[in-house]
């Protein structure tokens, strides 16, 4: 892709105004800000007594909706896996740490679903991409960040440990759209009347 | 502390202690000009002449705040605290003379950098603090009592000193080597040979410690701090980085 010469934004470097150039003042308006730091409330929580959770966001809290932690399956209204094998996640995680085996679903709404579903929590980096990539919202992070294993292989979460967190967190952070169901026509459809109305803004301009 | 980092044998201590010996030597220069236009006015090199004069007139700080602030820029490089801790850095070069020692010897030298700051803090409110001199009480008991709350005024003076350091410490990020060799030659050099020239025209024509001499040595003071503040103000500073201009072909 050419680089168009109204995409170049050129950058240059202000200058600076008397008062910077003469240095004191802007040194005296550091040690201000020191000095303000040195009495302001102290920022540090006592980790295992004090915890984010416990904090309103406001101070530094944790937000349970964006909270980027262990990983999680979700379950669709009937309970079983929503994960359609589709191996977007596996692709988009720049960590490399998701492996899926497909098979051929049991039921019949889908095509696919994972035989198997491991995640090494060693390797992922927390970025949140498998999330966004998952077109049917199976694959979400949970606000849990202090998941232990003694050895490696405890942390190679599988399919049914990844269940469990759900379990363990759907009241904490419900499933984002549990509306989907039947992954088939209506979803599909619903896409391409979205992408036949971009289309045709565009062509207008 | 440059045998230490060279004894060590290790590329990074190695330039810490080149690094520290430059700059101690370069810093010199300018902390002994300074002292000496303080000298040049009391007349004398004893410590406790120069206190006593304080106590009896004005501290020093105040006739003489430019030389103060080259002093003090001095001294913080001598000790090479955080503007100045090209010796030490850690992000570039580990940790400077000292990575290779630990426990007692790295205790040592570094009871060495503190015993340094203290002494150095010491000699600056000696200089230029009045010394034990608490402000509006002047008495000469030499009682136990007044002895001691002497000792007691002067180590609350070096706590604020200290404390001054530490907050330095963590305002100010580190200047670059060279920046730091210009500052002591091209600014603290001759700032310091003017500040002596003229306190030395000063104390040529009013006796020392007159009111007429305390005040010509304020004006050269701030006479020379604005001069220095307008040059800069309005010079262009040099950019680290030239401003490139990008050539791109018109689609």
């Amino acid at each position: 892709m050419a680089i168009k010469k109204y995409d170049i934004i050129n950058v240059e470097q202000p200058d600076l105004s008397f008062w910077e150039k003469i240095y004191l003042p802007a040194i005296g308006k550091g040690l201000w800000l020191t000095l303000c730091h040195w009495f302001s409330r102290k920022r540090t929580l006592q980790y295992p007594e004090q915890r984010r959770e416990d904090l309103p966001v406001a101070r530094g809290g944790l937000r349970n909706s964006n909270y980027r932690g262990l990983h999680r399956l979700n379950k669709d209204e009937q309970d079983r896996v929503a994960c359609v094998a589709c191996f977007m996640c596996q692709t988009a995680c720049p960590a490399d740490c998701i492996t899926i085996v497909a098979g051929p679903a049991p039921w019949p709404d889908r095509e696919k679903y994972p035989v198997t579903f491991e995640i090494d929590e060693l390797r992922c980096i927390y970025c949140g991409m498998c999330e966004q990539a998952c077109p049917v919202d199976a694959i979400e992070l949970t606000p849990i960040y202090n998941h232990i294993g003694l050895t490696r292989a405890e942390m190679i979460y599988d399919k049914d440990k990844l269940l469990e967190v759900y379990d363990q967190t759907k009241d904490l952070k419900p499933r984002r759209s549990p509306d989907i169901v039947g992954y088939t026509c209506d979803r599909r459809r619903e896409a391409l009347d979205y992408w036949n109305k971009i289309e045709q803004k565009t062509s207008k301009i | 502390m440059f045998l230490g980092g060279w004894s060590s044998n290790n590329k990074y201590s190695f330039l810490g202690g080149l690094r520290s010996a430059a700059q101690m030597l370069s810093y010199e220069v300018p902390m002994a000009l300074s002292i000496l236009s303080i000298v040049l006015l009391s007349g004398t090199l004893r410590l406790e002449e120069i206190v006593n004069q304080q106590i009896s007139g004005y501290w020093n700080i105040l006739t003489q705040p430019f030389v103060f602030i080259i002093f003090l820029f001095c001294i913080f490089a001598e000790t090479k605290r955080l503007p100045f801790d090209l010796a030490e850095c850690e992000q570039e070069i580990v940790g400077g003379y000292h990575t290779e020692y630990s426990s007692m010897k790295f205790g040592l030298y570094f009871l060495g950098e503190y015993a340094h700051m203290i002494v150095a803090c010491s000699v600056a409110i000696v200089l230029f603090f009045g010394g034990w001199h608490l402000p509006f009480i002047t008495s000469d008991a030499s009682t136990l009592g007044a002895a001691l709350i002497r000792v007691g005024v002067f180590i609350v003076k070096l706590w604020v000193f200290i404390a001054f350091y530490m907050w330095v410490r963590w305002t100010l990020p580190r200047f670059r080597f060279d920046q730091i060799m210009s500052l002591a030659w091209r600014a603290g050099v001759p700032l310091g040979l003017a500040l002596l020239l003229l306190n030395s025209i000063v104390v040529y024509f009013y006796p020392a410690g007159s009111a007429a001499a305390l005040w010509w040595q304020l004006v050269a003071n701030i006479g020379v701090l604005l001069a220095v503040l307008i040059i800069l103000g309005i010079s262009k500073p040099k950019l680290a980085r030239e401003n490139i201009p990008i050539v791109m072909d018109a689609e």
